[in-house]
């Protein structure tokens, strides 16, 4: 089963992206900070336990969505990895600069619960069915 | 080297300034006393010795007299004028203080709205969010009092969602903008009339020209906002006249443009009309119109970012009109 990285510190947030993310073939893991996030990715040896796609939360406490996409980026293992930015805004610059650190896409937490949904299902099915899956080389 | 002797020069001439008062004193007394001398010699040389011998010492005791007096004079008026230059000049710095403090109070206020904004909004996240799942998971169990309940929650929601929006588009004015343009006016009026055309239709308003529009140097995205503000609440508070009219027009009013959007609505209330720019006024409530009383102040912002000015005239059940001027630019 593919698994999807949620790392995002609100609870109520993280179990509705969840709904969105979720299916019989995708199993989503949360973590509530980047450090639990980060200390399982680059530890891992064994890319099958990699996921395939790491849904990241912009504005987390500590270490922010920037620096953990930064992190991801910088590691031999996990730097090939989708990472597609949630945010509850649009804010340009911050876009800009998720996209120059390599972010994958953005997903913006729309209060309509329906569209909100809609993206993410599109989101998952795109990266899930077009990205190559880790192997061992890498 | 250069800013040292720079540096050198100005402290020389703050010193004279300084001491202006003193050096022109010297010079208007010293000018006096030359005078006095120049006279008594020109005297010495035309009379006799008897007259000389009288006269002298009075001329020379009165030019000094004159020369003290005419120096002290200007000693005090030198030192009056220093003294309310250095006046002013404390006022300004004074003045130009509170401005910078008021700038900054006023850019802490706006990135305070925009992270309030922010937080506020994933709540909002959360409530629609769950709501929605609970209608689903209730179906056809959600009905009567309960579903009326549950529905003001969602709707509560909602507009809660649409005030966040505008007060974080209300901290955006100013501080983050696109590159300014020439944006003609004749289509983005046309854009505006278009979008708004199905209740323009339903109101069977006629919406009127008065002549065609200049090109304006700004953003398409905030000048369509200060204009679709203004012909939508025109729209929205037209009322039920006669003929419902809207009329667009445009004139050159010095290094200006003056746009007017002019309706034969509603008008504004007298008791209202000093609030109109002022956030989250709204003053029809019994007309049932959404509306968060956030987009005149959101007009007024972009219209004074932009080195324009915004007034209305507007009288109940009369009409209201907006005039809004807006800079020429370099290529008028």
């Amino acid at each position: 089963m593919d698994k999807i990285f949620l790392i995002e510190d609100n609870p109520d947030h993280a179990l509705l992206i969840t709904k969105g993310l979720a299916s019989d073939g995708a199993e989503v893991i949360y973590y509530p900070d980047g450090q639990s996030a980060l200390g399982f990715l680059e530890k891992e040896k064994q890319p099958e336990n990699l996921p395939v796609l790491v849904m990241l939360d912009l504005k987390l406490p500590g270490m922010d969505g920037f620096e953990i996409l930064q992190r991801i980026r910088s590691n031999s293992r996990c730097k090939r990895i989708p990472v597609v930015m949630l945010t509850t805004s649009k804010y340009k610059q911050e876009i800009n600069r998720a996209y120059e650190l390599g972010a994958s896409g953005f997903v913006t937490k729309s209060e309509d619960f329906s569209e909100l949904l809609g993206k993410l299902a599109r989101v998952k099915d795109y990266w899930l069915k077009t990205v190559e899956k880790p192997d061992a080389g890498g | 080297m250069q800013e040292a002797h720079q540096s050198n020069q100005a402290e020389k001439k703050e010193s004279f300034d300084k001491n202006r008062h003193f050096h022109y004193s010297i010079l208007v007394f010293a000018g006096g006393i030359i005078l006095t001398f120049l006279l008594w010699d020109a005297y010495l040389n035309n009379n006799s010795q008897i007259e000389k011998s009288v006269a002298s010492p009075l001329i020379l005791a009165m030019g000094s007299l004159f020369s003290i007096a005419a120096g002290l004079f200007v000693w005090s008026l030198e030192s009056r004028q220093g003294f309310m230059e250095r006046e002013v000049h404390k006022r300004t710095v004074e003045l130009e203080n509170k401005n910078q403090e008021l700038q900054e109070k006023n850019k802490e206020i706006e990135n305070f709205i925009h992270i309030i904004s922010h937080d506020l909004k994933a709540p909002l996240v959360s409530i629609q969010g769950f709501a929605s799942i609970l209608k689903n998971e209730l179906g056809a169990a959600l009905q009567g009092a309960n579903l009326d309940y549950f529905n003001r929650i969602v709707t509560n929601a909602k507009n809660m969602t649409v005030l966040l929006q505008d007060l974080l588009e209300f901290s955006r004015v100013g501080r983050i903008e696109d590159e300014k343009e020439k944006v003609d006016m004749n289509s983005l009026f046309q854009e505006i009339v278009g979008e708004l055309r199905p209740e323009i239709e339903k109101k069977k308003i006629q919406v009127k020209n008065a002549g065609r529009f200049p090109a304006l140097l700004g953003t398409k995205k905030r000048l369509h906002q200060v204009f679709m503000n203004l012909v939508g609440n025109s729209v929205k508070y037209i009322g039920d006249p006669n003929s419902p009219t809207i009329t667009l027009g445009c004139r050159e009013n010095g290094s200006f443009y003056e746009f007017q959007v002019r309706d034969n609505g509603v008008g504004i209330p007298q008791e209202a009309q000093s609030k109109v720019f002022q956030i989250f006024q709204r003053f029809h409530p019994g007309m049932g119109i959404e509306g968060t009383g956030v987009g005149l102040s959101i007009v007024k912002k972009i219209v004074e970012t932009n080195g324009g000015s915004v007034r209305f005239e507007s009288a109940p059940g009369v009409g209201t009109t907006f005039f809004v001027t807006w800079p020429k630019g370099r290529n008028g």
